[in-house]
């Protein structure tokens, strides 16, 4: 701690901070305008949603722009501003921007308060933003409550329905829950350290030292795998996935889309900047390897074989969303045995937060586009070909996508993720990811196969056009889907 | 500093466990909300006695905004009791299976 007077900070540490600044306005804004005409803001608070979301957006863009080669810490070492950041910032505004533009048609005709609604959402993204750039375990925890608790209110928000109240409820029970070993991790982490700020605990494990007052490595040890336990919750890696099936079927379609989404991106860009400093540690304890791989492993099982057995839409995406959590920490995993590829690592996850975010957005969106049809019983999915032959297309790229089908994202990301197992000799682990995903391709080609090639089902489906704000965001987003995957270069970090 | 902050840190850890054990044996979602409350206290007890025997000033910061989320949270999870309570005039945990596969 200094002992000189503190120093306010300087001005250019807050231009980084400009975008989640505005988001956060607007979603101020917007509780505002719900204040001065309650009950009839509707149409005026997606507007204002929506216009905030982009300014925020040029302006991360063109007023911030892409940081240097050197990351920045800001506010104290509390935030970091580098290129994972700034992808991760991007990804968070494009996937907030899209469920905002999926929302008007899905909020018609459901007792969704259309105002608070766009206000939580808005504020959730401000948080994730956040979140992203957290490089100090309490700014952490904080911002990871703050998404969490815009998430609670967020699934609980559809009015008479019970099943909306429920999964409000478990989330809210299970996510506290998770959150309180986090905290106790993070104690831990504190006693054994003797400080919150990562760069300071960076410092710290690569001289090899524990200052702290907890100084037996097992402290240290314990104190990350509880950690992982909050980790694990937020992105859904089993075995503390079981929240989400529950969650995704009951609470609101775009509400779930982003909470799959945006939450997931901006947690794994938290992870990375947690792990950084314990791949330089020498002595990182066997435990907590063996506790990522376990859980990897887990996940990636677990995954996809709940999948394969959901015939309920929403719950088909959580365990997909299990799987890929699971592939997602096979870099990590590989970087946390060989710390030489902590570089490659930190790149293939970077890429993958952007493909992930890009397919499963894209899958949420239509199923939130379909509106009652969508989001409940496979079985009404049969035959959308011909009903809605855009929708139909675009659910299939999303599926192909989550599958590793070139040449979508989830094929290039998937590539990267496994090239570093590979890379770091880890044969086994690299074999057992890319079967998993061929298995997978049974339960995401049902869906394509029960779309294309089955008659119309027996309750009455009425097609679905695709217009208006639906149509721009799902075409952007297939379109993301596709160039990404071609263009990869276009993500320079 | 010298107290004996071992035993602060072992009470905080038992109220943890208790906490964690309570959090999945009760039923009614007060209880189980208590019980959340009692693990995050005992992570601020363990943060404000590693400050003190640290001579570290970071964990008081820390115990302040704990306590805060803490209070928000329970803002939050009280409403969406009643809510429940509302629909159902019920909160028990167990009960609630509309959502099961």
């Amino acid at each position: 701690m200094p002992d000189a007077p503190l120093a306010l900070p300087l001005p250019e540490d807050f231009r980084p901070l400009g975008p989640a600044g505005l988001v956060l306005a607007t979603a101020l804004a917007l509780l505002v305008i719900e204040l001065i005409r309650p009950g009839r803001a509707g149409p005026a608070s997606r507007g204002v949603a929506a216009f905030g979301l982009t300014l925020a957006w040029g302006t991360l863009l063109y007023g911030v722009g892409a940081p240097g080669e050197t990351p920045r810490l800001i506010l104290y070492g509390c935030l970091r501003w580098d290129g994972v950041v700034f992808l991760g910032q991007n990804v968070i505004l494009g996937l907030a921007l899209f469920f905002i533009l999926i929302s008007p048609s899905y909020l018609e005709g459901r007792a969704l308060p259309p105002a608070e609604y766009y206000a939580l959402m808005t504020l959730a993204a401000a948080a994730m933003m956040l979140l992203a750039a957290s490089h100090e375990l309490l700014t952490l925890f904080l911002n990871l409550e703050f998404v969490a608790i815009c998430f609670y209110v967020l699934a609980g928000l559809e009015r008479d329905n019970l099943r909306s109240t429920e999964a409000a409820f478990k989330y809210f029970l299970t996510g506290a829950y998770a959150s309180a070993f986090l905290l106790f991790g993070i104690s831990m982490v504190y006693g054994a350290l003797g400080t919150t700020r990562l760069s300071e605990i960076h410092a710290h494990l690569e001289a090899g030292a524990l200052p702290g007052l907890l100084r037996h490595g097992f402290f240290l040890g314990a104190g990350l795998s509880l950690m992982l336990v909050g980790f694990g919750f937020k992105l859904t890696l089993a075995p503390f996935h079981m929240y989400a099936p529950d969650v995704y079927a009951g609470a609101p379609t775009t509400v779930v889309g982003f909470l799959a989404t945006g939450s997931k991106v901006a947690t794994l860009a938290a992870l990375l900047n947690l792990f950084r400093p314990l791949v330089a540690w020498a002595d990182l304890p066997d435990g907590f390897v063996v506790a990522i791989g376990l859980l990897t492993v887990a996940s990636i099982v677990v995954g996809n074989v709940g999948a394969v057995v959901q015939t309920h839409v929403k719950r088909l995406l959580a365990y997909s969303g299990v799987a890929h959590g699971g592939y997602v920490l096979i870099p990590l995993w590989a970087a946390a045995r060989e710390p030489a590829h902590w570089v490659a690592a930190e790149r293939a996850v970077t890429y993958y937060v952007l493909a992930y975010g890009l397919m499963t957005a894209l899958a949420f969106g239509v199923a939130a586009t379909l509106g009652p049809q969508g989001e409940s019983h496979l079985d009404r999915y049969a035959g959308l070909a011909r009903r809605s032959p855009a929708l139909a297309a675009a659910l299939a790229l999303a599926l192909l996508s989550l599958t590793g089908v070139p040449p979508t994202v989830g094929f290039v990301g998937k590539f990267y993720l496994f090239s570093v197992a590979v890379d770091a000799e880890l044969y086994a682990l690299a074999c057992f990811g890319v079967l998993a995903s061929v298995a997978s391709a049974y339960y995401y080609l049902k869906v394509i196969v029960k779309m294309y090639m089955e008659e119309a089902p027996a309750v009455r489906a009425e097609p679905v056009a695709l217009e208006g704000g639906n149509a721009v965001a799902l075409i952007l987003c297939s379109a993301g889907v596709l160039a990404f995957a071609l263009f990869p270069m276009m993500i320079v970090l | 500093m010298s107290f004996f902050y071992q035993g602060n840190l072992l009470l905080a850890a038992m109220i943890f466990a208790l906490g964690a054990f309570g959090v999945l044996w009760k039923q009614n979602a007060i209880a189980v909300f208590l019980c959340l409350e009692l693990m995050l206290n005992a992570c601020n007890l363990a943060f404000v006695t590693l400050a003190q025997a640290q001579g570290h000033p970071d964990g008081f910061a820390i115990f302040i905004f704990v306590v805060t989320v803490a209070a928000a949270e329970a803002g939050i999870g009280l409403a969406l009791f009643i809510k429940v309570f509302h629909e159902r005039e019920h909160i028990d945990a167990d009960r609630m299976i509309m959502l099961r596969d």
